[in-house]
């Protein structure tokens, strides 16, 4: 899968999850950069895109977590 | 396949348009219809928030909600709790509830619960849940060389401390949970001889809990039960405990709320009460008017007709506890009873059947029919069907009717059915059990009033016996499933745990009234139930009046009134004040103190209505019964 459509997947589920369609996600986004997503949204957003990629993440990997784009590389390890 | 419970197999998926629905929930004419019939799906969690962010808006702007009845949850939880409470309202509106929920910061149960000024107390809530597992009640380590019952004895009173406090609070429904056991099995098989074994201490209190709940009147979720049931291998999720104190696996958590909802609604009547049954390829494998009696596979002799019996075992065990069962068949009258008449390996006999409802109409004006008959609304029905396209047109025509999906495999059928908690209840009681029989015996007596026409002579036939006593320990299961199960013919619709009913019994200025009615066909058991409070003036004030809808129409309310006003006149009580306060269902009641010859004395907007009756003008008039020796003697 291309990097740009995990972006895309990632930026879908955190505008539904923020209720906020005008979202844009960039690989330098990082959460205190985007209004709403504070710690708990982060927990629904990561469970959500694991949901969505039908992976689970590494607990070191979850915490180790600095932006969009890590977040971004984090899916294309898991699915390979 | 194999069944994923966590998925809610017995819901249907969410359409194409379920999210461009759900996002209109809180706009649209009616939240409360359209929040239920949206909940009616297979919900994933980020289905289930964004219902319920919808419905808990639409409940801040103040729009009515109906059919959904109001429920003021607090949470006390050991764990996190947000991303269950994100589930919570789209599961409630599922079992037909308004939750408004307050949730108190994580590990903070104790603070809270003992504090009169907390926030949880400050929410006014109808019912809390406390939410804790073995780490928060010091059962997560093996007490090996160390007393283990001194480790159960510590972990219970912890919890009878907090359920105390919240009874001190006036919290009526308490919701208190079993413990999980992880799967970590320290000796392997020996853990379960070793007291000292988390698995060992972990049995010991749930089994300690359960006693604890009966004894101070509060509701078990048997949180245990569901973690057997999803595997506890994947219930407990140490990365999600880990990275953000999750108490269990996040796919599990719609289910848990599902729990959560159907308990919290049992426990405000609106359990289901009747199972619709198709028959052919539901009841019995094959087509009874294409295979005839012969054809059809039921029974043991062949790995369909196991299948099969057991779908009918499940609805016999179901009937035993006290869900009605009718049947709803496309097919000629005789065909359809035919194998229940003659077949040797039916387990379901024409007797069992409450409504048989087998012609050629379509199944909504079918279970219509039903529940009417049963006097029942469409909302305490669920329909098995392995039709897909019966069972969508039901849920279009009547999304308040429970319809689950079923796979082609019968031998799903029961897990299923049960899995999904129709029937959820907090409490059983004798009447329970001869529910079934009382709605049979309520046919013929159908049949005496067709015989005579006159309501009187018909009356007089029945050989009604009447006896009314103050509450007692005997009665007060059944008293309390009254109280907190009858919608219909009920006055105030005041809910009572039966803990509080045992303390309402206990209260020297209040009086309580129990009414049984038996009849030449059967015995019903408690059907009436009264508690009047003495106001300052020293006159009686009726919080309550109820009655079983089995029993309309026989002026049991008048012999009830008759009674009552025998006590009062006993204590020379001179005035009873009554209240009407209207609920979607109460209706039926709306003039019953009018046709009890009460003084209607005030009514407010909302169509509550005050009434007052003088005692001592009060005319008692003759009444069809006979009267219960010694029954109602006591003061």
């Amino acid at each position: 899968m291309p990097v740009q459509s995990v972006l895309e997947t990632i930026t879908q589920i955190v505008r539904e999850e923020l209720e906020d369609d005008a979202i844009v996600l960039t690989p330098q986004t990082r959460a205190r950069d985007v209004p709403g997503w504070d710690s708990l949204a982060h927990v629904r957003i990561v469970v959500a895109i694991e949901d969505a990629f039908d992976t689970e993440f590494e607990t070191s990997a979850v915490t180790g977590l600095r932006n969009v784009g890590d977040l971004v590389d984090l899916v294309d390890a898991a699915i390979g | 396949m194999t069944m994923d419970l966590l998925a809610m197999p017995w819901l249907p998926a969410p359409g194409e348009d379920w999210r461009s629905r759900a996002k209109q929930v809180d706009t649209s004419n009616k939240p409360g219809a359209a929040a239920r019939e949206l909940a009616g799906h297979a919900l994933d969690a980020a289905h289930s928030r964004l219902l319920s962010r919808r419905i808990a808006r639409a409940m801040q702007s103040g729009r009515p909600l109906d059919p959904l009845t109001r429920l003021r949850l607090a949470v006390l939880s050991s764990a996190t709790f947000d991303f269950i409470a994100d589930a919570l309202p789209a599961a409630g509106a599922r079992h037909g509830l308004a939750i408004d929920l307050h949730i108190a910061p994580a590990d903070t149960i104790e603070a809270c619960a003992f504090d009169p000024g907390s926030d949880t107390y400050a929410h006014c809530p109808d019912a809390v849940l406390v939410l804790v597992d073995h780490r928060w009640l010091g059962l997560a380590s093996p007490r090996l060389g160390l007393s283990p019952a001194a480790g159960v004895d510590a972990a219970v009173a912890r919890l009878r401390g907090v359920i105390g406090a919240l009874q001190r609070g006036q919290i009526n429904l308490i919701v208190v949970p079993t413990v999980a056991i992880p799967p970590l099995g320290l000796f392997g098989s020996f853990d379960a001889c070793q007291a000292g074994s988390v698995r060992a201490q972990i049995l010991a209190f749930n089994a300690r809990m359960v006693e604890l709940a009966r004894d101070v009147g509060a509701v078990v979720l048997d949180v245990a039960a569901l973690s057997e049931q999803v595997g506890t291998a994947r219930w407990f999720h140490a990365p999600s405990y880990n990275l953000y104190k999750l108490p269990f696996l996040p796919a599990a958590v719609p289910l848990f709320a599902d729990w959560v909802a159907r308990l919290l609604s049992a426990a405000q009547g609106k359990a289901r009460k009747c199972l619709v049954l198709d028959l052919d390829n539901t009841c019995w494998g094959g087509v009874i008017g294409d295979d005839g009696i012969e054809g059809i596979r039921i029974g043991p002799g062949s790995a369909e007709g196991e299948s099969f019996a057991a779908v009918q075992q499940a609805a016999l065990d179901l009937k035993a506890r006290g869900v009605i069962l009718a049947v709803s068949s496309k097919n000629d009258d005789a065909t359809a009873r035919a194998p229940f008449r003659d077949h040797p390996d039916m387990l379901l006999r024409e007797t069992d059947i409450a409504v048989f409802q087998a012609n050629w109409d379509d199944k909504p004006a079918n279970l219509r029919a039903i529940a009417d008959a049963l006097a029942i609304g469409l909302d305490a029905l669920v329909l098995l069907d392995d039709n897909a396209a019966e069972r969508a047109q039901v849920r279009s025509m009547l999304p308040m009717v429970a319809v689950p999906e079923l796979p082609n495999d019968a031998a799903y059928y029961p897990t299923l059915l049960l899995a999904a908690g129709y029937f959820e209840a907090v409490g059983f009681s004798d009447e329970d059990s001869l529910r079934s029989a009382s709605y049979h015996a309520n046919a013929q007596r159908v049949a005496i009033g067709a015989a005579t026409g006159d309501t009187g002579e018909f009356l007089a036939a029945l050989g009604m016996i009447i006896g009314h006593a103050r509450f007692d320990p005997i009665g007060r299961p059944r008293i309390a499933q009254l109280v907190n199960k009858s919608n219909q013919f009920n006055l105030t619709t005041r809910r009572y745990s039966e803990g509080a009913i045992a303390a309402i019994e206990a209260e020297p200025a209040t009086y309580t009234q129990q009414t049984r009615l038996s009849d030449q066909f059967g015995n019903f058991g408690v059907i009436g139930v009264i508690i009047a409070r003495l106001d300052t003036a020293g006159d009686w004030m009726i919080d309550t009046w109820l009655m079983s809808c089995r029993v309309l129409g026989r002026r049991v309310e008048n012999a009830m009134l008759a009674e009552l006003v025998r006590q009062a006149r006993a204590r020379g009580i001179a005035r009873i004040h009554a209240q009407y306060l209207p609920t979607a269902k109460n209706g039926m009641v709306r003039d019953h103190y009018d046709k009890l010859g009460f003084a209607r004395t005030a009514q407010d907007q909302d169509g509550a209505q005050s009434y007052v009756l003088n005692v001592i003008e009060y005319n008692v008039s003759d009444l069809p019964f006979h009267h219960q020796p010694g029954a109602d003697v006591q003061a």
